[in-house]
């Protein structure tokens, strides 16, 4: 199917990468980063076409950097951004706009801030959740990082999900619903390593099978143990889903993975409870819809 | 798409519907209840009966088959290049990650098909989110790259078939285009994540540091996509977006830091970014380093929107541009400078120009070829002007077949308020 409606053009000030998207029911807009303009853009909720956004927030004293992920905390009014260049976590007022400063700012050596890609809040439990790695001068640690929604500066994570129990090697986004948190886990289909004389484009195949969780008394399939064929070098992804409550290195409490799934590897995720569905894209195959009414509390 | 050390291409938007991938476009589709198609049939989901159907059975956590999914099953075009000599004109496929060649002058068939000469797709191609196409015809070899994951530009030879392994050069974050010049026996690269074009000989493969390249402040460089090479006059020609930022080389890209030998890497934030207009910028082919460009083509009488590829001809002095904005092929004069109107724009519903993101010119056989992201390649008149109709058309799927386009998509929201899907490309 072809899409409903389009925002293209030079006028959107869209450009390559987009790595972050949300949409906020309270002000009907649609909150997107441009990441190579280390901007944030604020479309009407119909916007279509070559369309110009209502407002965005750029410039130095933003702190922007590389930003990716973008959040909504409904209560406080802020948007909150997921900085890959900066290793930080910047919060802004819904309606900011131009050279803005943050309000919050969440970055420094005890945040244990990495290579972060998502963020995602839980209004009930007032926690930002940050999906991305520990900083590490080679090989990064994937983790699933927690702070309170007040935190500000260099300040140590609430809780953090990492390590080799959890399955992820690259996990990029995060959805939170009630209490629990879904994740995005792409894996990855390439993973360079470097020397001190250059780039070493080396294809790396773990052989690496994430635990199994059984869920609410539900086992999955025995097979889900066989990595699924892949057209990618690296193991599938998976979707994974934590409670928030979760530290350390913990299995994910449900798991959508295998070869039925259509999944290879699952760059992003959204929720619909109300229907009970997820959805999740994938960047080489397309979007798919699950019905999982169980995850969200449905039918019990 | 690779880890979160690196940044990806393309961004867009879609609702249980798609995107265009190659063009940063933002697509909404809405999430009907009835299936879209895909690889695993999905079984139908239809509200409140699916829902209570679901409820009854335990399918919390496993190998679960999705209810609907929207994939496209024919190749996306994304580049086109042609090569005369050989008869051949290649196109890249950003969604089933292949290149197809076909005989240049092939036309649709009655099943709206175009048989390809040969499609090279296969895990072994190493062709991930590959962007635009170059073909050399002296070595009778087809180029494509990586434009996200992967950082590396294949060759194949124009026998290569299926699952076949190319030479492989490695190449800063983002390539996505490339132009050769035969007279230097060099290649230029375009890298859009990093706002560089690199230089190296001819036939380098692995670990080979360029011989020049172009990146700093005074290029002007903002995300770089399509390139060309004019060997007559020895000029490199770069369409830029415009999305402009302080690059440092730090962090995620060491790799890049490595190759380019560049100095005073920090681990600094990009804090300078603005937005610029989009433009042609034309600079020297041994330029080295942070120069200016020799002319810039830009400002609103130019209509430069979002411009994709590029193409010259010497032999008409012409530059011809894909203008995936707006849908349009624009023609400037060849040394055009400034804020200059274009020669002539080729636009309109009997063009068939959809999300142009490729364009080639055949100055022998005085054509302009053009690839739409999507289904359809066409080949005009070099002098059409206007809203005319093609020459020929090349098509990879049937007529009517929709565009889905959500290849390369790092992000997904969720509309509530209209139940759509939003889906960055």
């Amino acid at each position: 199917m072809q899409p409903v409606r389009t925002i293209g053009g030079s006028h959107t000030r869209l450009s390559r990468t987009i790595h972050g998207v949300v949409y906020n029911p309270a002000r009907d807009e649609i909150v997107i980063p441009s990441t190579h303009a280390a901007a944030i853009l604020t479309f009407p909720g119909d916007a279509s076409g070559n369309q110009s956004p209502l407002r965005y927030i750029q410039g130095p004293d933003t702190r922007l950097s590389e930003p990716c992920g973008v959040a909504l905390d409904p209560a406080r009014k802020h948007i909150l951004v997921a900085n890959l260049g900066s290793h930080a976590v910047t919060v802004y007022p819904w309606l900011g706009r131009g050279n803005v400063k943050p309000v919050q700012e969440i970055a420094g050596p005890k945040t244990r801030l990495g290579s972060i890609m998502g963020v995602s809040y839980d209004p009930e439990h007032d926690v930002i959740v940050v999906s991305g790695s520990e900083p590490a001068l080679s090989r990064a640690r994937p983790a699933i990082f927690m702070f309170r929604g007040t935190d500000n500066g260099d300040v140590a994570p609430l809780r953090e999900i990492v390590g080799p129990k959890t399955g992820i090697l690259g996990d990029w986004h995060t959805a939170v619903y009630k209490g629990e948190i879904f994740v995005s886990v792409m894996q990855s289909n390439l993973i360079p390593t470097y020397t001190s004389a250059g780039l070493v484009p080396t294809y790396v195949k773990y052989d690496f099978t994430p635990p199994i969780p059984t869920y609410r008394g539900v086992t999955p399939r025995p097979d889900l143990k066989a990595v699924p064929p892949s057209d990618w070098v690296a193991p599938a992804g998976f979707v994974g889903v934590w409670s928030e409550t979760a530290n350390g290195d913990v299995p994910p409490i449900a798991i959508i993975k295998g070869v039925d799934t259509g999944l290879s590897h699952p760059s992003s995720i959204a929720l619909n409870p109300k229907q009970g569905e997820i959805y999740v894209v994938d960047p080489g195959r397309g979007v798919f819809t699950f019905l999982a009414p169980q995850l969200f509390g449905l039918g019990e | 798409m690779r880890q979160p050390k690196g940044l990806c291409s393309r961004p867009g938007l879609v609702i249980a519907a798609t995107v265009c991938a190659a063009a940063l476009l933002l697509s909404l589709g809405r999430v009907a209840p009835a299936a879209t198609g895909g690889a695993h049939q999905p079984t139908a989901s239809n509200g409140t009966a699916a829902l209570r159907r679901a409820l009854n059975r335990p399918l919390l956590g496993g190998d679960l088959t999705p209810v609907r999914c929207v994939m496209d099953h024919y190749p996306e075009f994304s580049g086109v290049a042609v090569d005369p000599d050989h008869d051949v004109v290649a196109f890249s496929d950003f969604n089933l990650k292949s290149l197809l060649l076909y005989r240049r002058t092939a036309n649709v068939v009655e099943d709206g098909i175009t048989q390809p000469l040969t499609q090279i797709i296969g895990p072994d191609t190493r062709c991930e989110t590959i962007g635009n196409v170059a073909v050399d015809p002296v070595r009778r070899e087809v180029y494509t790259l990586n434009a996200d994951t992967g950082d590396s530009i294949m060759a194949f030879p124009y026998s290569a078939r299926g699952d076949a392994s190319p030479r492989t050069l490695a190449v800063p974050h983002g390539a996505f285009a490339a132009a050769i010049n035969q007279r230097r026996k060099e290649i230029a690269v375009s890298s859009t994540a990093v706002d560089i074009v690199t230089v190296y000989r001819l036939g380098s493969a692995g670990l080979t540091h360029p011989i020049r390249y172009i990146r700093g402040a005074k290029t002007g460089l903002a995300v770089p996509w399509g390139i060309f090479w004019d060997q007559q006059h020895n000029e490199i020609g770069v369409a830029n977006d415009g999305n402009w930022w302080e690059g440092d080389f730090g962090k995620h890209s060491a790799r890049d830091l490595n190759l380019v030998r560049l100095q005073g890497a920090q681990n600094e934030p990009r804090l300078k970014a603005e937005f610029r207009p989009p433009s042609i910028r034309i600079y020297s082919g041994l330029a080295q380093g942070d120069v200016p460009p020799l002319r810039v083509i830009q400002g609103p009488k130019t209509r430069l929107d979002w411009p994709r590829s590029l193409a010259v001809d010497t032999a008409h002095n012409l530059i011809a541009v894909a203008n995936l904005g707006d849908n349009s092929v624009l023609i400037f004069a060849r040394e055009a400078s400034g804020d200059v109107a274009p020669l002539r724009i080729i636009h309109g519903p009997h063009t068939g120009i959809r999300n142009p993101t490729g364009i080639a010119i055949d100055s022998r056989n005085s054509e302009i070829w053009v690839a739409n992201f999507g289904h359809q390649g066409e080949a005009f008149d070099l002098n059409a002007n206007g809203d005319v109709a093609p020459k020929r058309i090349i098509r990879n799927a049937p007529p009517g077949t929709p565009v889905v386009g959500t290849n390369s998509t790092m992000a997904l929201g969720y509309d509530s308020k209209r139940n759509q899907l939003l889906v960055p490309n």
